[in-house]
């Protein structure tokens, strides 16, 4: 048997979060790779819609060190290690609507907000390392 | 014993993960399950009606020193009720394999937290890359044994008897409405 590491990320800087491998996000990037809706993205890093068109508008996003730009970099976490263990970004969607027994019949999506992101980094981390939750 | 991952992770089989679940925080640990059934029930929990497809391996692991806590017994002298230990906080199972881990024993064999799912989904469908496909009934409990491989001894062993070949898609299959 083998062990292997887990999945790091990295600080963070004005609208974008380093994923592993030092690899830049942009917000934009992370909400289509979610495929979240405008109202989904500003409710997972806990910003109004009208913040995040403003960011669209101004070409910004959150300022380093603020909370969104660590809610940005757990979008970042988890999109690292989902694009290792889905199939295809599709698939990982469709599981993120999926109501789950693990999370009493709700969706990965119901918990796309900043008190429990965390919980979804952890659950698509347990996907990855095969752990039982 | 049964394991299976998702079939990205197929080269990853019998690897222990540093991650935290249930039972392990800080160290490696390989979950696994008694039965095939056991195993994929456990992944249904996290994958319900989606479609997913794995692999399943089995191996044969002969271990002298591991924690019993599937009986009465066993959590009485741990201290532990089964709630404890199949709920959804953590907090007591990670106990529980930081002291075992600690202790040196070579794993633990407990509880499926999977009570509850045959209700949700009777049967799930398995369907193989080749064979039949088939609609199994969900097990309404099982043992899961998670293994400590950096605490083997000499005579502990683990041989995987089949890797990582066998491709499944599986998903839990609701009460017809």
């Amino acid at each position: 048997m083998k062990f292997h590491s887990g999945i790091v990320t990295g600080s963070i800087g004005m609208g974008v979060a380093y994923a592993p491998a030092g690899v830049v996000v942009r917000w934009e990037q992370l909400q289509r790779w979610f495929g979240l809706t405008q109202g989904e993205f500003a409710d997972a890093i806990g910003v109004s819609r009208q913040t995040v068109n403003r960011w669209k508008m101004t070409g910004t996003g959150p300022a380093p060190d603020s909370a969104e730009a660590g809610w940005l970099a757990l979008l970042a976490e988890i999109r690292a290690i989902a694009s290792r263990t889905w199939e295809s970004p599709q698939e990982f969607r469709r599981w993120m609507r999926t109501p789950l027994p693990i999370l009493n019949m709700q969706r990965p999506i119901d918990f796309f907000k900043p008190g429990s992101l965390a919980m979804v980094v952890d659950l698509v981390r347990a996907e990855a390392g095969g752990g039982y939750s | 014993m049964y394991r299976q991952v998702r079939h990205s992770w197929r080269r990853e089989l019998w690897t222990a993960s540093p991650d935290s679940f249930r039972w392990s925080v800080g160290f490696p640990a390989l979950y696994t399950s008694l039965t095939e059934d056991v195993a994929i029930a456990e992944r249904i929990r996290r994958t319900g009606t989606h479609p997913t497809r794995i692999v399943i391996g089995r191996a044969t692991v002969t271990v002298g020193a591991v924690a019993e806590l599937t009986t009465p017994t066993g959590r009485a002298a741990a201290g532990v009720a089964l709630a404890d230990v199949i709920g959804p906080s953590y907090a007591v199972p990670q106990r529980l394999g930081r002291q075992a881990y600690e202790q040196g024993l070579a794993g633990l064999l407990v509880p499926a937290a999977i009570i509850g799912l045959a209700t949700i989904y009777p049967t799930f469908r398995y369907a193989p890359a080749r064979g039949r496909v088939l609609d199994r009934p969900m097990p309404i409990e099982g043992i899961n044994l998670v293994v400590f491989p950096q605490r083997f001894g000499v005579r502990d062993a683990f041989v995987p008897v089949i890797r990582s070949r066998h491709v499944v898609i599986i998903f839990g299959r609701p009460y017809a409405t």
